[in-house]
Parts: structure tokens; sequence; C-alpha cells
């Protein structure tokens, strides 16, 4: 079993935040195709930073790996993303992300 | 935290009114006279949440503004609503290129101005 | 716009003006001087941007046109020459005028309608160059003509003011229909850099109505061809809006060039057609998801096209999503719309008056039902008998018209539990249940005063303090629930609390204190219950201003019992009290014993009624004095309705005695005769009638007599004073 890279974000993900956590994922991958991003600290998360962390599934799952969630999410986040559909039930825990998301990368011998 | 609005219109006027508008909402404001003032005050601000600005106006004018504010990585994405007078379509396309959020078109009521306000300021 | 800010602007206006006028001699002498006609062009539109803020709006449409042929010469399509300075000076004053006049209604004076047309003349030319071939009306008028250049140029510029203002001035539609539009919405890959967030533009469509969103993220690279700072997402969005198209434009008013946007409507079929339920597969090909071609290979499969598109990958899971609910939420408008079609108001006079009728009806129904049965035609039997069901129908069907549901009084007692419960330091939460059961227009109305009556004494003496709560092992906050349930032809309407119950010996012992029972009376739980309903009877040490008004619980009693209603308490001490009500659905129509008393007849409301015994004229003659008889061990005071209503002839040697139940006190009511059951719209009583004691209204008979409906409450007061008197 690979050893999962795991990353730890805060505050709000706005789109200034976007291309430096992008980098982050890059590097995170380099090292394992396992990703696990831990939530709980995030207060807001804007599209861009949601589009990194898809396009880093997507990275992630061509190389056999996945990317998955971790910890609590905010209420004031998912009430955001609810609104614009990309959460279709109020979530608190972080790994009902990945089912939630529409068409997001799940890891194929999960599916 | 309240958030920051920075305002640059050459009329001490209308600067004050929107300021005293934006207060009365909660929002806090720093003023500026024209585009000059209004990108040294941008650059010794840490963050703002929006810039309202006029066009017109003396040393530099709105629509440079924008593209020098947008220069700063600081400020790429930040909402910036531009002050304009119906007249001025293509000034007004201008501004959209040179990277602005929206526009109030004057004369504005308060009520118009909040309304603008809250549809690009989070 | 602001006051406070007029003499700031008055002042800066001032200064430009001061500035405008050096600025224009300069002009005079290098006309095309590009810095000196910038600055020129800056005071001016400073000028008119800010008049119309702060109530010059005057000074603002005059400048209008001054500031267009001013642009014309910065972009050099005018040449500066010494004519136009003419007319900027000139105009420079006038502002000056304007400024210190400071008077909005006054109209323009004559030498500014005649600038303003000399400027729309030129700015016309500049427009419109076949103008200069035929001269503009406003040149052809001369300035001694005043009235129609006004006319002119009050409504070209007051049109002109109000063009293209952004967003909310667009008209908002005549009427506010439900609209359901399929949106689709894809930012543009460079959105971010104009400071827009995308996601508070979905955020602000989705407060219009009700919408769903359904992002597509597909496009969405992997890291590696990732550019952070664009956007990939788009939406498949289905909002349900009366707002109309246009506002929903306007929340994209500032990206339209950013983004595409394609809004269409969505054709709500009829109510009921089956157009209603539109095909999954139609609203995929639609939206270009699916191939037509496609479509019908996955549709010869038997199993769900749903399945079957994804497993072949013609669909994603939230392509397939989205398309769904368009169509739950096409189905839903649907639902609503016929809602909307279907209600209508209408004066209750003429409910009243269809109820009326409907009385009518059902009492010549039932002289047909007599008639066919005496004639005993078997045609005309069947006939009578189909008629019957179509008037039982028609009776429930107008009736329920009036029927509301009890939940718009609930919500009135919100209030009264928070100012109460605040107010007397004790935390209540309000639970109500049932709050969709209907009930008669005018019992609804009745019933507010006893309800409210019965929430305040539970309130004030059911529920206790948070501390006392506490100090009782209960969660601090005390619980009533309002609650109502049909049950047969009644409603049952329940308050209940948590609070400590009632005190079984503390009642007992007042109501022996009071006089209402013997020291040693037993009674049962439900009688001992009751007695707080009596008259004079009050378990409260003193008169709060809360509960009392300074009356009782009988108050509540009566007005249900007037209601045809009844009242039952259970308690628990320490556990809480519920007080149940039980309602006739409506007070039209009342189930009721029919009684004779020689040729007339009489309805005595059934609710009330307890026994039926015999009397013979022996038994009557002995126990006259007192009109008292035995009934179950006790001292029954009877009326005898034949004397009471001065029905004339002799009474039979055998009577009946009907037993009521009126406001805790039993009564006996002598007829002739007991008939039986019998239901019956009431019809109010005609004028002569209105005012006869012991009465409340009138009903039809089959055979077309009429019967008279007795009103208890009425008999037992009058009875009551005959007593008195009596043993007085």
């Amino acid at each position: 079993m690979k050893d999962t890279s795991r990353l730890v974000f805060s505050g709000a993900l706005t789109i200034e935040k976007a291309a430096d956590i992008a980098g982050q994922l890059k590097k995170a991958l380099a090292a394992s195709a396992q990703l696990s991003v831990d939530v709980s600290e995030v207060t807001d998360l804007d599209l861009p930073v949601l589009q990194v962390l898809y396009a880093a599934a997507r990275s992630a799952e061509k190389l056999g790996g996945s990317l998955v969630f971790e910890g609590r999410l905010q209420d004031d986040t998912c009430r955001k993303l609810a609104t614009s559909g990309f959460v279709r039930e109020k979530i608190t825990v972080a790994d009902q992300l990945i089912k939630q998301l529409p068409d997001f990368p799940v890891s194929g011998q999960a599916s | 935290m309240a958030k920051q609005i920075l305002v640059i219109d050459d009329s001490a006027a209308i600067r004050q009114s929107i300021t005293y508008i934006l207060n009365q909402e909660g929002y806090e404001t720093t003023e500026a006279v024209d585009g000059q003032d209004g990108l040294s005050k941008l650059e010794a601000s840490a963050h703002l949440d929006c810039v309202i600005t006029d066009v017109n106006m003396p040393n530099m004018d709105g629509i440079t503004f924008i593209r020098k504010a947008r220069e700063n990585p600081k400020f790429k994405f930040t909402p910036i609503l531009v002050l304009t007078t119906e007249s001025q379509g293509a000034k007004m396309n201008e501004g959209k290129e040179a990277g602005a959020t929206g526009w109030i078109v004057k004369p504005f009521s308060a009520d118009k101005l909040l309304a603008v306000v809250k549809k690009v300021v989070e | 716009m602001i006051d406070k800010f007029k003499n700031a602007f008055r002042e800066e206006a001032e200064e430009l003006l001061a500035q405008l006028e050096g600025l224009l001699l300069e002009l005079e002498e290098n006309p095309s001087d590009l810095e000196l006609l910038n600055a020129t062009f800056r005071a001016v539109h400073t000028i008119k941007g800010s008049a119309g803020m702060f109530g010059f709006e005057r000074i603002s449409r005059f400048v209008h046109d001054f500031e267009t042929v001013l642009d014309f010469c910065r972009s050099k399509r005018l040449t500066a020459d010494k004519h136009i300075v003419d007319l900027f000076l000139e105009s420079r004053d006038i502002v000056k005028t304007m400024l210190a006049e400071d008077n909005e209604k006054a109209p323009f004076s004559q030498e500014a309608l005649r600038i303003i047309g000399e400027f729309k003349h030129i700015v016309d030319l500049q427009e419109d160059p076949a103008a200069s071939v035929v001269p503009s009306p406003a040149a052809e008028k001369e300035p001694t003509e005043p009235p129609p250049a006004t006319v002119k140029a009050g409504s070209e510029l007051a049109a002109d003011q109000s063009a293209p203002d952004s967003a909310s001035t667009r008209l908002a539609p005549l009427e506010e229909q439900l609209e359901c539009f399929r949106i689709f919405l894809k930012p543009g890959k460079e959105i971010f850099f104009s400071g827009t967030r995308v996601l508070k533009l979905v955020a602000e469509l989705s407060e219009l109505g009700e919408m769903q969103a359904y992002p597509r993220t597909k496009d969405i690279p992997s890291l590696e061809e990732l550019n952070p700072e664009h956007c990939y997402v788009a939406w498949d969005i289905v909002l349900t809006t009366s707002k109309g198209i246009n506002s929903i434009r306007d929340v994209f008013i500032f990206v339209e060039d950013a983004i595409e946007l394609k809004i269409e409507k969505l054709d709500v079929p009829d109510a009921g057609s089956s157009a209603g339920n539109k095909k999954l597969g139609e609203i995929l090909i639609e939206r270009g998801i699916v191939k037509a071609e496609a479509l019908g290979d996955a549709l010869k499969s038997q199993r769900r096209l749903g399945e079957v598109l994804i497993e072949s990958k013609l669909v994603t899971q939230a392509e397939l999503n989205a398309a769904l609910a368009e169509q739950s939420q096409l189905r839903k408008v649907q639902e609503k719309t016929t809602e909307s079609v279907a209600s209508i108001r209408v004066a209750s006079e003429k409910l009243d008056f269809l109820v009326d009728l409907v009385g009518e009806l059902v009492t010549l129904q039932a002289r047909l039902a007599q008639t066919s049965g005496q004639l005993a035609d078997s045609s005309l039997a069947a006939i009578s008998e189909q008629l019957e069901r179509l008037v039982a129908q028609l009776r429930d069907n107008a009736m329920s018209i009036r029927m509301l549901p009890i939940g718009s009084t609930f919500n009135k007692f919100k209030r009264v539990v928070r100012d109460l419960s605040s107010e007397l330091g004790k935390d209540v939460e309000l639970l109500t249940e049932g709050a969709e059961t209907e009930l008669d227009k005018t019992v609804l109305e009745r019933l507010n005063d006893p309800l409210v009556h019965i929430i305040r004494n539970a309130l004030d003496h059911g529920l206790e303090t948070p501390d006392d709560r506490r100090a009782a092992n209960k969660p601090p906050r005390g619980v009533l629930k309002l609650s109502a349930e049909h049950s047969g032809a009644h409603v049952v309407i329940s308050i209940s609390d948590d609070g400590h119950g009632m005190d079984m010996k503390a009642i007992h012992a007042k109501a022996v204190e009071r006089g209402l029972i013997g020291a040693g009376e037993v009674l049962s739980e439900d009688d001992a219950f009751m007695l707080i309903f009596r008259p004079g009877f009050s378990t409260a040490k003193s008169l709060s201003s809360v509960s009392g008004r300074g009356v009782g619980m009988d108050v509540v009693k009566r007005e249900i019992d007037a209601l045809g209603g009844s009242v039952h308490v259970k308690s628990t001490q320490g556990a809480g009290t519920t007080i149940n009500l039980k309602i006739p659905l409506t007070l039209a129509i009342i189930e009721g014993l029919l009684v004779r008393i020689s040729q007339e007849y009489y309805v005595l409301p059934l609710s009330s009624v307890e026994a039926c015994i015999e009397l013979t004229k022996t038994r009557d003659e002995n126990e006259n004095e007192g009109r008292l008889m035995q009934y179950r061990g006790d001292l029954l005071p009877y009326i005898d309705l034949r004397e009471f209503f001065a029905v004339p002839g002799d009474a039979p040697e055998v009577r009946q005695v009907v037993v009521v139940n009126t406001q805790n006190e039993k009564l006996g009511m002598v007829v002739d005769n007991v008939i039986g059951d019998y239901q019956t719209v009431i019809k109010p009583l005609g004028r002569m009638l209105r005012n006869t004691n012991g009465l409340s209204g009138a009903t039809i008979l089959g055979d077309g007599t009429v019967a008279l409906i007795v009103d208890f409450a009425r008999i037992a007061i009058s009875a009551r004073n005959t007593f008195a008197r009596k043993a007085g």
C-alpha cells in the first residue's frame, strides 16, 4: 500500500489561493497518487479552488490513485456548495463530498 | 470583520456621500481623490473587498487606475465598480476591458448603490 | 440623494463653474487643445453626474447636451469654434443661475430653452447628417415660441434620463406569474479576471425563486493542464420564478459579454394533461446531451432509460440528475399553477346564500322521498334516491367551501404565548399539530376567545417557571401543544401542557368552599375536573391580570356549549393537563333530536342530550310544586316546553322528558313525543321569531313543516330565574 499524502487547508479558499493550492497538490501528487485533503478549517470554498481539487482528483485517478476528503465540512462552506448545486444535501463529514460532487473522480476500486 | 471599500472620486460631494451611505451599512471606507491617489491608497491596503472608482478624474483616470490595480497580484481579482453616467457606453467597455467588475450609473440612489455593492462584495 | 451633502455639492459646483469659465476662455484661444478640452469635459461631466444626485435634476438635464457637444469637440468630430464656445459660456452662466435658484419646479428659462434647442440641433446634425438637408424641428422653432420647445426638450431629456440605466429600472412583469426557466450558464474562461465571483452570481439567481443548479464539471482538466485562474464549470439550472425573464438577465448584467447564457422558458403544460410528464428523453435531447438516434436505441431496452444511458456512457450521472430535476420542477410548477387558478375569492354572503339554498334543497328532497314512498311508484323512488345522493354530495360540498384551516388561528397564538410567557417569567414552546384541519369559518371565529382563555390559563396556572421545572426534574422549557383533528362530524381541538397538572384535592376543597358541591360528595375524576368550568370557581389564588379578566373558565364552557360542542379535561398531577374541545364542523348543520309538542316540531341539539325518560301526568302533578323530579337519585329541575312556548291544547297522559346537560347543569325539557335523531340544516329565524326567547333557528322538515331549534342555554337561564323567583 502506497503512502497517502495528507494536505490541510484552512481559511477562505478564494481565487487568490487557487494557484498556490494547485502548486501544493502538484507537489503532493509527485510523492503519492493517494491524496487526502483535510477541510475542517476551511471557511469558504470558492469555485476556482474547487476546480483545482477536481483537477487534482483527475490527475490522481490517472496515476491510479484518488483524492479523498477528511474532517468536518463547515456549515457555511456546505451551504455555498449546496446553492450552486455541488452538493445536494447537508453534509457535515467531508468524506461524503466525493459522493456528492457531480462527476467527481472516485478511485476505480471504490466504484 | 467589516468589509473594506476604497472610494475614488475627484468630487468631494460624491465621495463623501458614497462613504456616508456605505458606513451606514457597516462597510469601512478609504477615500481617494483621483486615480493616482487611489493607487497609492490601494498599495497601502492589506486587503480590500471592493473598489469604487469614478472614470473622469485629473492626474489619473479611472480606467488607467483599474489597469494598474489589476497588475498588483493582491488586487488581481478584487471587485472594482466604476461610477459612470449613461453617456459613456464606450467608456464602460473600456472599463470592462481594463478589468472592471461592474458599474454604478450616476445619478444613483443609496439603495441602488448598496444593491450594486452587495452584488459584488461577498 | 442626501441633503447634508447638498451644500458640499454646491460649493464644489461653484468652484467647478469658476474653473470652467477660465477653461472656456482659454479654449476660445486654443480651440483644438486636447488637454484643455479634456479638462473642460471633466468639469461639465462632474457637474452633470453629481447634480442629479443632490437634488439638482434640472441642472443635470440641462447640462446633458452641453456635455455631448463637448465630447464631440474632444473627439475632433466638431471644432470648438466661436459660436460653440459662446454657447458653452452662456450655458455655464445658466447653470450658475440655476444653482443659485435651487428651485427644481421652475421651468427652464427662455435662454436655457434656446440653448437646449441649439445643442440638440448640433447633436442631431452629428448623429444623422441627413438632418442637415431637412432642418430639425428644434431649429425651425423660433425662440419666441417656448411651449413646444419645452415639451420637446422636456420629454426627450426625461426619456434620456431613464434610458440605459442598469438592471433595476426594467419594468416588472404586470402579473406575478410563476414561470419555469431552463438556464444554461457558461462563464467565459477569463471571467475571474474581472473580479467576478461566479458562485455569487449563481447564489443571486437562486434568490429569484426555487432553483436547482447542476454544475457541469466535465471540462475541468487534470492538474497539469489546469490554469487555476480560469473558469471551467458550466451550469444547467432550472428556476421557477414569478419575477420574469428580465430579472434573470439582470443578475448577469455586469458579465453579459463574459458569459454564455441561454434562457429558455419552459412550457408548463395544462393541468391534468399527460403532457405534464415530459419524457426524460425529450429533455435530454432538448439540452443537446443525447442524440435522437442514440436515444431510440436506448429506449429499445426494457430497462430504465437513465440506467441504460449511463451504462453506455451517453450521459453522466450529473447530466441525468439535471434532466430529472427539470422534469420534477416542471411537474411542481404545473401543480402550483393549477392551484393558483383553482382558488378564487368569494364574498362570504354568497356562500351563506348557497348554503341556505342547499338547505332548502335538502328539505325539498326529503319531501320528495316521503311523497314517493307514499305513492309506491318504483321509478319515482329510484329518481328520488338518486337525487338524495346528489343532494348529500352537494350539501357536503357547499359546507366544505366555508371551511378554513385552523392553522391561521393557531398562528395567532404564537404571539400570545410568546408575550405572555415572557411576562410571566416562563419559558414556553408552542407546538401545533393538524394546522390543516378545517372548520366552518363562523365556528373558527367563535373559537378564538375560548382558546385564548384556555391558553392563558395554561400559561398562568399550568406551566411552571423554569426554576420550578428544574426542581421537578423537568426540562426548564415548558411545552404547550395545540392540536386539531377530525373525528366524524366534529373536530377535536386539544390544548395540552406539560405543567404541574390539576390538584384534585384543591379543586374539591375549593368547590366545597364555594358551595358548588357538598362536603361529603364524591365525584368521578371527570366530574371533578369539570368543576373548574362552573361559574364562580377559580383556583387561582388571586385574580391575576393574565388568566382572568375577572372571569373563570365558565366562559369557555358557555362558548363551547353555544357552538354545540363539548369540553373534556384530563389531568395528571405533576405531568400536565389536556383540555379537549369537541366542536361540530359547522354551525349550519346540527345533529338534533326531533320532538313534538302538540302539532309543533322542535329540534334539540343532540350534543347536549343526555337521556329521555317518561313522565306520567300523575307524577307530574305530584311533583308539580317544585318542578323537580327524581333522576338517577338526584333531583332534576325540569321545564314544560309546552308551557314555555305557550303551545295551545292539553298535554297527553304520558309525556317524555329530555334530559339535557347545559353549562354543567342538568335540566329536563318536557315534550309530548320524541321522534328521533335528525340531521338538519339550520335556517335563521324570520324577523317575527327572531326575538323569541329560547329559539336559535328553524329548519324545514321533509313534509314541509317547520321545526324550531331550541336554545337550551337561554331556556336554562330563564328557568333559573323562574326557580329563583319561586324560591324567593
